[in-house]
């Protein structure tokens, strides 16, 4: 049985989504249901619903042998893991944002605030900039607007969140989606299962499921 | 990974007899296969790791000596063992058969452990290039891990040099050359197509790598498809290296299942050739890895061939706990006795108990000991030794542990 470990919410729904097109069937599965774990009805695959920072943990450890989730995690955190696939779903960009139309402050080092402190922490240094990170798990746009920090980095999708907190993105600097993360183990082992996921979620990105 | 304290912990005696049992069943295959036990200093200079090793450079737990000299706790031993040998038999081209059970401070994730230091076994081949020592050094590592308990394994074998001539016809700069050794190891095909765009790789090149970063499968299917992609004489003469290692090794092992795959790179390491790693099913860790350095002994002044390989004795504990053949418990004390009174008599009794080798323990009645970790409990006073129907303190005191596992053999009634 090929275990696959998916962050709850949307990107569970598109990747049930693509199964269940290509003929794997979870019957007990429903969008409104609390149960947790899935197993499809020829016992081959079995699904557990996670929270998207654990997936990869579940993956790494061979908890689960592969794993559905957004490449922001992988960037934020190192895992040994493999990254077969971009499924072209859970489109996004990383951006960095703040107060419309206030200028950056000049003469002092900039300060940030993320829920991603490596990834900003990389950026800069790309820039060869020096920034106080301000590490937070959560509404970070009120970081500006609070005065903890001068910025954010943060994940953008529509812009709609950052316009209705008075901010602005800035600046885009990674394009992000939902990735096939497989166990290094599994790969071996699971090969013809894996080989089969990987077929379903092709089909799913061809036919532009975003 | 939780910090160096935080992952800090005891070892219990299970865990503890379970390594030394292990420890013992390598330590038995290296001898019969003619190895000589090697340590080397847990202590080496820092620098030994910045210059040879980068990427483990991080995480090596590092000290100040009084001169100032920054100091690290050892992070590899292959590193150590190379660089000692060529150091010291610098004028003698020796072929030397080294093995090595030995703590490593490094960081390490296993399924449910981790830690910053383990015990590795390995073992070094030094002085020759032939692929006889390459495929020993498969069955030796393969003979540890069925010896102790691993029923389904998977051999994965690959080459560094095969990759090497495959970026050295694609003409790379070394910055692109690492890129793509990156994405390669990650299997990210995504990475490989970006790459390529932005380098404007030919696309028969791209195709090469699309297909070696899903490669994986057993040895005869894949080869021919993994020949048909070769530039130059570096990949050609690698091919022909894996043929001859693989026939070797299947003259020995013919039913072995060997996985070919096409992901080893050098950036992060000193390989230059053969790579091998071991899975088994339920890991998601290779159980051992190992393979062909040449060009290392050259870096510390005597260039000298090499191959070898190590394990982690403490992930392979932990794997062959959660999928190894499970094995009656043992207590961990045979005999323990509770005394309300102390003389000639019991001291005597204990001492003949454990000459025959029984693991005895004695202690005033009342002390809070746990009972069940005994197998016999007894108890001592103006009566004499009162204990369990199944055994006599009288029959133990005449009997050897070895002769009492006979009788359980031979289902004697020796009470």
């Amino acid at each position: 049985m090929l275990h696959i470990a998916l962050a709850k919410g949307r990107i569970s729904e598109q990747v049930i989504a693509f199964l269940e097109a290509a003929g794997i069937h979870f019957p007990e599965y429903n969008e409104t249901s609390r149960k947790l774990i899935f197993v499809d009805d020829t016992d081959s695959f079995k699904i557990t619903l996670v929270k998207s920072p654990d997936v990869p943990v579940y993956v790494e450890r061979g908890a689960a042998d592969v794993g559905v989730v957004g490449k922001d995690i992988l960037e934020e955190h190192s895992y040994s893991l493999y990254e077969i696939c971009d499924l072209g779903v859970g489109r996004c960009r990383m951006a960095v944002a703040g107060i419309k139309g206030r200028s950056l402050p000049m003469g002092r080092r900039l300060v940030v605030g993320t829920k991603y402190p490596a990834i900003a922490r990389k950026y800069y240094a790309s820039l060869g900039e020096r920034v106080d990170i301000v590490p937070l798990n959560g509404s970070v746009e009120l970081a500006p607007l609070v005065g903890l920090s001068d910025v954010i980095v943060d994940i953008v999708e529509s812009g709609n969140t950052l316009r209705e907190n008075g901010l602005e993105a800035l600046t885009f600097f990674m394009d992000l989606s939902a990735r096939l993360i497989v166990n290094k183990g599994a790969f071996r082992f699971k090969r013809k299962a894996i080989d089969r996921i990987i077929a379903c979620t092709k089909g799913g990105t061809e036919d532009g499921m975003d | 990974m939780d910090t160096l304290l935080e992952t800090a912990k005891n070892s219990n005696h299970q865990e503890l007899l379970a390594i030394s049992a292990m420890q013992t069943a390598i330590w038995d295959i290296f001898a019969v296969h003619g190895y000589r036990m090697i340590d080397t200093p847990l202590f080496e200079s820092y620098d030994l790791y910045s210059q040879y090793a980068p990427h483990i450079k991080k995480d090596c737990i590092k000290t100040i000596d009084r001169d100032g000299e920054v100091l690290a706790l050892r992070s590899d031993i292959t590193l150590s063992l190379i660089q000692s040998v060529a150091q010291e038999y610098k004028n003698r081209d020796v072929y030397a058969k080294y093995a090595y059970i030995s703590p490593v401070f490094l960081p390490y994730q296993g399924k449910h452990s981790a830690g910053h230091v383990f015990l590795q076994a390995g073992a070094e081949i030094i002085g020759s290039d032939a692929t006889d020592c390459d495929s020993e050094l498969l069955d030796m590592a393969l003979k540890i891990v069925e010896t102790l308990g691993v029923t389904q394994c998977q051999t994965a074998i690959g080459s560094v040099a095969y990759m090497k001539g495959l970026y050295e016809a694609m003409n790379l700069t070394k910055e692109q050359q690492e890129a793509f050794e990156l994405a390669m190891e990650a299997r990210n095909g995504m990475a490989i197509r970006e790459l390529s765009a932005r380098w404007h790789i030919d696309e028969e090149y791209v195709t090469i790598l699309e297909t070696l970063v899903m490669s994986g499968g057993p040895y005869e299917d894949v080869i021919e498809t993994v020949r048909s992609f070769c530039k130059n004489d570096t990949m050609r003469n690698a091919l022909e290296r894996l043929d001859r290692i693989v026939r070797e090794l299947r003259w020995i092992r013919p039913q072995e299942r060997i996985y070919l795959e096409f992901i080893a790179s050098n950036h992060l390491d000193y390989y230059t050739d053969m790579m091998f790693k071991i899975y088994a099913l339920g890991a998601p860790y290779a159980l051992v890895s190992g393979g062909r350095y040449n060009e290392l002994a050259g870096k510390f002044g005597k260039a000298r061939p090499a191959c070898g390989f190590g394990l982690n004795l403490q992930l392979l504990r932990e794997y062959i706990e959660l999928y190894g053949e499970k094995k009656a418990e043992d207590k961990d004390l045979d005999i323990l006795i509770f005394y309300s009174k102390s003389d000639a008599t019991i001291w005597r009794s204990v001492e003949i108990l454990r000459h025959n080798g029984w693991r005895t323990i004695a202690v005033k009645e009342g002390t809070p000991i746990h009972t069940n970790e005994a197998r016999w409990v007894f108890t001592y006073d103006e009566a004499g030794f009162t204990g369990q129907s199944d055994m006599s303190m009288q029959k133990l005191l005449w009997l050897t542990t070895a002769e009492y596992r006979d009788a359980v053999d031979e289902h004697t009634d020796y009470r």
